[in-house]
């Protein structure tokens, strides 16, 4: 009877082990949101104002969120390195779900809105139609697009088009959030996509561009813009 | 303790089974294919179901080829010829999308009138537009025996025939023009093919970010400013979804081995690669309804402003996404 002893103890601890969760730690789930000033956002619907005095409407918005940092009170921290595709539109993409995360009170959360140097390289994400759609031409310098914010503007009764697009690495946006408020396992982020055309820059599309790919100084003023879009 | 012993071991066999797919029951000959799928495109997702084989594959290619799926002398490869890249000009009808990369693909048509697995969309071609008659092929001895081998079923239905043309359908992948060698350091680009490159991925051209770079579409639909007034019959998505946001917009065709075809856009309207550059140099109706704001920023109000060089390089680019390989592949072609 020993020889089977041997045999099984052995094997039911390892499948024992592989169900075992980690013991004080769950899923943290990120739940991104949308408004414009005191307005949910819709989509295609010309009902938003922003700070430069334009009406708009958003057509499309995609993005990347990394690098995920909380600090807890205790003075550790939790790092979660993956790289999430968001399209605002699909509510699949909206929710995050970051797998161990410790219990205990966090006072800072900061991310990225892009992706880090290291991984912004063209085909460093794994090839999915997203990705690929994402993917900011080796032409313009590769890797690939941050943010994708696209829409129309009426100017003096006319609509025009607006393309905000964020890439190269100078321009990833870094988000510091104190105090996130995390219940039940929970948190909600909200971007205020207003905050993308102003603070501390206003960001006029007369003035500054409709489209910012090929345009630094463009782009600039919106990655320093987007450091609080989100709260 | 002899009792637990045989317990636990019991126990850990139903875990070990209850982990384990079982695929290909009842399948005579099951001989496992495995895609060759071209350098820097995403891994194909391939249902349980379905796996690759080397019987279902041959099947699929042969059904393809057969005029048995429709009721009037027609077959897939009617109007998907290979050597134009799996598409047919002709100046009747809707312009045919072409058979490339669909394996990736999740919106087909033009109007996304279907958004589905490869095997649904095979579905509905065998099911509701080739309307075949199912009779036909249980009444084939040779149709009988591929079937049972390939799957092992004695009574083929509609699901039946859509799963082996999905196999076909998934090899059906080009990947490999000049362009694809260029990016794998395998060959150059001519100085006016890299000039009309770095028009399409810059915003010069502004080409990309419809037509990225592995897939040549961006799996989506826009309104591209063809057309400022709308009827029924030509509203684009909206006849699908309903949603007047959608009026005037149509899915994003593949570039690949544009070359070769003499029908561009929805409708058919451009027989020329040239014209299709034209129209998108000076041509797009700005104030069309649902327009994609890319096509109406204002420091591109009067379109994109080429030169006839940049045009004649950019025409020249278009011509490197022609995959030689693919058109004349032997293994895609009709069975003998």
């Amino acid at each position: 009877m020993n020889w089977k002893v041997l045999l099984i103890v052995p094997v039911w601890l390892v499948a024992a082990m592989g169900c075992k969760k980690n013991e004080g730690k769950n899923d943290l789930q990120i739940q991104l949101n949308y408004k414009i000033d005191n307005l949910p956002l819709k989509f295609d619907t010309l009902l938003y104002h922003c700070e430069a005095g334009y009406n708009y409407e958003v057509t499309r918005l995609h993005y990347y969120l990394s690098g995920f940092v909380f600090t807890m009170t205790d003075g550790t921290m939790y790092n979660h390195n993956q790289v999430y595709y968001v399209d605002a539109r699909q509510v699949s993409t909206n929710t995050i779900s970051l797998p161990s995360f410790p219990k205990g009170i966090c006072n800072k959360l900061s991310f990225y809105i892009g992706i880090d140097s290291l991984k912004n390289k063209t085909d460093s994400l794994p090839a999915t139609f997203d990705n690929i759609n994402m993917g900011w031409p080796d032409a313009m310098g590769g890797g690939y697009h941050f943010v994708k914010l696209e829409g129309h503007y009426l100017d003096s009764a006319v609509s025009k088009g607006f393309a905000m697009h964020i890439g190269k690495n100078q321009f990833l946006v870094p988000v510091e959030i104190n105090n996130p408020t995390i219940t039940s396992g929970k948190l909600s982020l909200t971007m205020n996509i207003n905050e993308w055309f102003r603070n501390p820059y206003l960001y006029d599309f007369k003035l500054h561009g409709s489209y910012s790919m090929n345009s630094d100084s463009a782009m600039q003023l919106l990655s320093a813009n987007g450091k609080d879009v989100f709260d | 303790m002899e009792k637990l012993i045989y317990s636990l071991l019991l126990g850990l066999l139903l875990i070990t089974f209850s982990c384990k797919k079982v695929v290909n029951d009842n399948t005579p000959s099951f001989t496992p294919y495995q895609i060759d799928i071209p350098k820097r495109f995403p891994a194909m997702e391939i249902p349980d179901d379905n796996l690759m084989s080397v019987e279902r594959l041959a099947l699929g290619r042969k059904l393809y080829y057969d005029p048995i799926l429709s009721n009037d002398g027609r077959a897939c490869a009617t109007c998907h010829i290979q050597q134009i890249g799996f598409t047919k000009n002709s100046t009747l009808g809707v312009p045919v999308l072409p058979h490339q990369n669909l394996g990736w693909n999740k919106n087909f048509l033009w109007k996304g009138e279907k958004n589905c697995t490869l095997e649904e969309m095979m579905l509905f071609e065998v099911h509701d537009f080739f309307v075949t008659d199912i009779a036909k092929l249980n009444a084939s001895k040779e149709y009988k025996d591929l079937f049972y081998k390939a799957y092992g079923i004695t009574t083929i239905t509609h699901k039946d025939a859509a799963y082996a043309l999905a196999q076909f359908f998934r090899v059906l992948n080009s990947g490999n023009s000049k362009f694809d060698k260029y990016r794998r350091n395998e060959l150059s680009l001519t100085p006016n093919e890299r000039n009309g490159m770095i028009i399409f991925f810059t915003e010069r051209g502004d080409c990309f970010h419809c037509h990225n770079e592995i897939f040549f579409t961006d799996n989506d639909f826009h309104n591209t400013g063809l057309d400022s007034t709308f009827f029924p019959g030509s509203m684009g998505r909206y006849e699908v979804t309903g949603n007047a946001n959608d009026i005037g917009k149509y899915k994003t065709p593949t570039l690949r081995n544009c070359e070769l075809r003499d029908r561009f856009m929805h409708d058919g309207r451009f027989s020329t690669l040239e014209e299709v550059i034209e129209f998108y140099n000076t041509g797009v109706k700005q104030t069309s309804v649902n327009i994609d704001p890319l096509m109406v920023l204002p420091e591109k109000a009067l379109g994109l402003q080429l030169t006839q060089q940049e045009k004649n390089d950019l025409l020249l680019f278009l011509k490197t996404l022609t995959d030689t390989a693919f058109l004349s592949n032997k293994q895609l072609n009709a069975p003998q």
